[in-house]
């Protein structure tokens, strides 16, 4: 895939950001794209607002902006369910692919791609916070509220924050994404401290449900490309979706992975199924009517969320997990946001809390 | 500000038969009501006359305002009428928005009136989506919602009996706009089924969302589903009630929804029979069996239906499937 595929078809530039230098540079890697000055992100979401898909319009334009708040911030979890003790560096919002289950889509208030560009700030963060713990272990990700990779050729997030995390030892950065856009970190120091991860799925379902993502296959090549550039490796399956021949879906992609990775360059794999907040329920149903993803039997969750019924999220999590462990029996699986009760029934153990899921996880990633 | 009145326009008395009311350019009024009007006219005569447009050629007067006037006159055997004349070369466009500021000042627009106005601008006069939006959305108190356009542009080209049926509130505006991208026959066989009913607006998109769920996993239309005689047959019993009709069909698409689910709640009132609990305690299992919270309520008059309710209490603890009952579904459920 192009990695220079992207590009806006309006940027809007907070007038707090135009000076900085992330801002020139993007501002001079498309010249020819029409920007508007705007005081706020609220100013430019106020004029896709008009749109009949403001989702999809937010999608093709950028927003520069400042980041005010904290760029560094706990995974909310949610409620009832054993969480992996993740931190999310929120560098940049929105996604240039349209996956029909992106929560993302539910955050209207905002639809538009953004970035933040001032990106001093975002370091000092990072030094300040990884500074004053440093008898802490933290594993922190820029793949929560945006694809870590899609837009990084423009962005240059990895190479900021790859030779920044190699000189750590109480962190490590994962990069999580769909794409095949690795060019940059293949040539970066990354000293051990940068898991790359990929988001996969069946094939058959990767192709009807992520739209602009790349096939299975390729993002596993091009995992195998940062293996082979010294990376640990991630995957998540997430979110696991039940469909008319799932078993044999995930089963293959799940062969795919041993046939090209080496185990001992896994950091991880997580399950995790479809879940989402009961309003994105409408927006999948306007803006992907031929998704099959709502067809499930889901009921609302501890935490309000439609998921699954416990009896098949078991079966679905029991099934990949027992392919993975024909491959090997020691790569660490774990589930993200599930009850004690799926993971002991699926995976026949359970860290018990968020505390003793976040060690084992440390662990594996620990120098 | 503007003050200026309408200038004077010419006045004739006109034959009724010469008033196209076929033609529309003009005319949004849809499910009149005449009753009053024509009570009103019979006692005191026609106050206010219609505005018509003159003929061109040999065709007949067009109706600008009062079409309601018009069709109760002609109700009550008129013949005759005085009316206000516009020239025939007078801007369609104006002589619309005069019409539509006269039904706007007079009397609230119901909603298929609305979505009429709304598709002859557009449509018609060929007014761009920011002009619709921008000023006469707001003017009909429709906001200026890009989807709230769209609703009222497909609620324009329904069919006469959907139209009559959101007018009637028998079939809810959100339900309508669901149904814009279905075919004729779903439509009308889901308003059929919701206005014999009764359905009211939660069950209704209950009910379309089950319908809409099952046609597409199922690769059929709903109006087939609607034909199954599984449903068509309780829903024409009329001598059933209505909203026991409602419970059955529900129950029967719920079933076929979520199947597994389904058998998984067969199984477990199976096993929640076995402990004979007394009527007035009740057991409720976490709800869709995803937490461990399980609620047991006992609703008791006098101390002797207290009694009966602590000894039903330490049966179910005693009992040798409670363990089972508690650890629903079974760890092997997913297996089944």
């Amino acid at each position: 895939m192009d990695p220079a595929i992207f590009i806006p078809k309006r940027i809007f530039v907070e007038r707090s950001a135009r000076d900085l230098d992330l801002t020139r540079r993007l501002l001079e890697r498309w010249p020819s794209v029409p920007r508007t000055p705007v005081g706020s992100a609220r100013e430019a979401a106020a004029e896709l607002s008009r749109e009949d898909d403001p989702v999809g319009a937010g999608k093709r334009c950028l927003l520069i902006a400042q980041q005010r708040g904290p760029f560094i911030k706990r995974c909310p979890g949610t409620s009832g369910y054993i969480c992996c003790g993740y931190r999310i560096i929120n560098a940049a919002n929105g996604c240039d692919l349209d996956c029909s289950y992106c929560i993302l889509q539910g955050y209207l208030t905002n639809p538009l791609l953004t970035v933040y560009a001032n990106t001093d700030d975002l370091l000092a963060q990072l030094d300040a916070f990884l500074s004053s713990g440093e008898d802490e272990f933290y594993r922190l990700g820029t793949g929560e509220l945006t694809d870590s990779l899609s837009l990084d050729p423009a962005f240059g997030h990895a190479r900021l924050l790859v030779p920044f995390f190699a000189g750590r030892r109480n962190a490590i950065l994962e990069l999580k994404t769909k794409t095949t856009r690795i060019e940059d970190l293949l040539k970066l120091e990354h000293g051990g401290r940068t898991v790359v991860s990929w988001s996969l799925n069946a094939e058959p379902v990767a192709r009807r449900e992520e739209h602009g993502a790349p096939p299975v296959i390729e993002r596993l090549r091009a995992a195998r490309r940062c293996e082979q550039a010294g990376y640990r490796i991630g995957f998540h399956f997430d979110p696991v979706i039940d469909v008319p021949g799932w078993e044999e879906g995930y089963r293959r992609t799940v062969d795919a992975i041993f046939e090209h990775v080496e185990s001992r360059s896994i950091a991880w794999i997580s399950l995790g199924a479809l879940r989402y907040p009961p309003a994105l329920e409408e927006i999948i149903r306007r803006r992907h009517p031929r998704s099959e993803i709502i067809l499930g039997e889901l009921f609302p969750g501890k935490d309000g969320k439609p998921r699954y019924f416990r009896p098949i999220r078991t079966r679905l999590f029991k099934t990949i997990h027992d392919r993975i462990r024909s491959h090997d029996r020691d790569v660490f699986v774990y589930l993200c946001m599930e009850s004690d009760r799926v993971w002991r029934q699926a995976l026949g153990w359970s860290p018990g809390s968020m505390a003793a899921l976040s060690r084992r996880l440390d662990e594996r990633v620990r120098p | 500000m503007p003050t200026d009145q309408q200038q004077p326009r010419s006045r004739k008395t006109i034959p009724l038969d010469s008033i196209d009311l076929e033609d529309r350019t003009f005319v949004i009024t849809f499910a009149p009501d005449l009753d009053a009007l024509r009570d009103s006219l019979a006692r005191t005569g026609m106050i206010h006359s219609p505005l018509v447009q003159e003929a061109v050629a040999d065709s007949r007067y067009r109706v600008v305002t009062g079409y309601k006037r018009i069709l109760a006159a002609r109700e009550l055997g008129w013949s005759r009428l005085i009316v206000d004349l516009v020239r025939a070369e007078e801007d369609d466009l104006e002589l619309f928005l005069q019409g539509l500021d006269d039904n706007l000042g007079t009397r609230p627009l119901n909603v298929v009136e609305k979505a009429l106005a709304v598709d002859t601008l557009r449509r018609r006069f060929g007014l761009t989506e920011e002009e619709v939006l921008g000023s006469h959305l707001p003017r009909l108190g429709l906001g200026s919602d890009p989807g709230t356009m769209a609703l009222f542009l497909a609620l324009a080209g329904m069919e006469e009996e959907i139209q009559l049926g959101v007018t009637a509130g028998e079939l809810s505006l959100s339900a309508a706009n669901r149904l814009r991208d279905r075919t004729a026959e779903e439509r009308l066989a889901f308003f059929r089924l919701v206005q014999r009913l009764k359905a009211g607006k939660n069950l209704q998109r209950e009910l379309l969302t089950l319908l809409m769920d099952i046609g597409q996993r199922e690769k059929v239309t709903f109006d087939a589903i609607l034909a199954e005689e599984a449903v068509s047959s309780p829903a024409a019993d009329d001598e059933t009630p209505a909203p026991q009709r409602m419970k059955t069909i529900r129950e029967l698409l719920l079933r076929r929804r979520y199947p597994r689910f389904s058998e998984a709640m067969d199984r477990y009132e199976q096993l929640r029979r076995q402990f004979r609990l007394p009527p007035r305690v009740s057991l409720s299992a976490p709800p869709y069996f995803e937490g461990r919270d399980w609620r047991l309520s006992i609703t008791f008059r006098s101390r002797e239906e207290l009694e009966q309710a602590r000894e039903a209490l330490g049966e179910l603890i005693d009992h040798p499937l409670l363990e089972r009952l508690l650890n629903f579904p079974p760890e092997k459920e997913h297996e089944r």
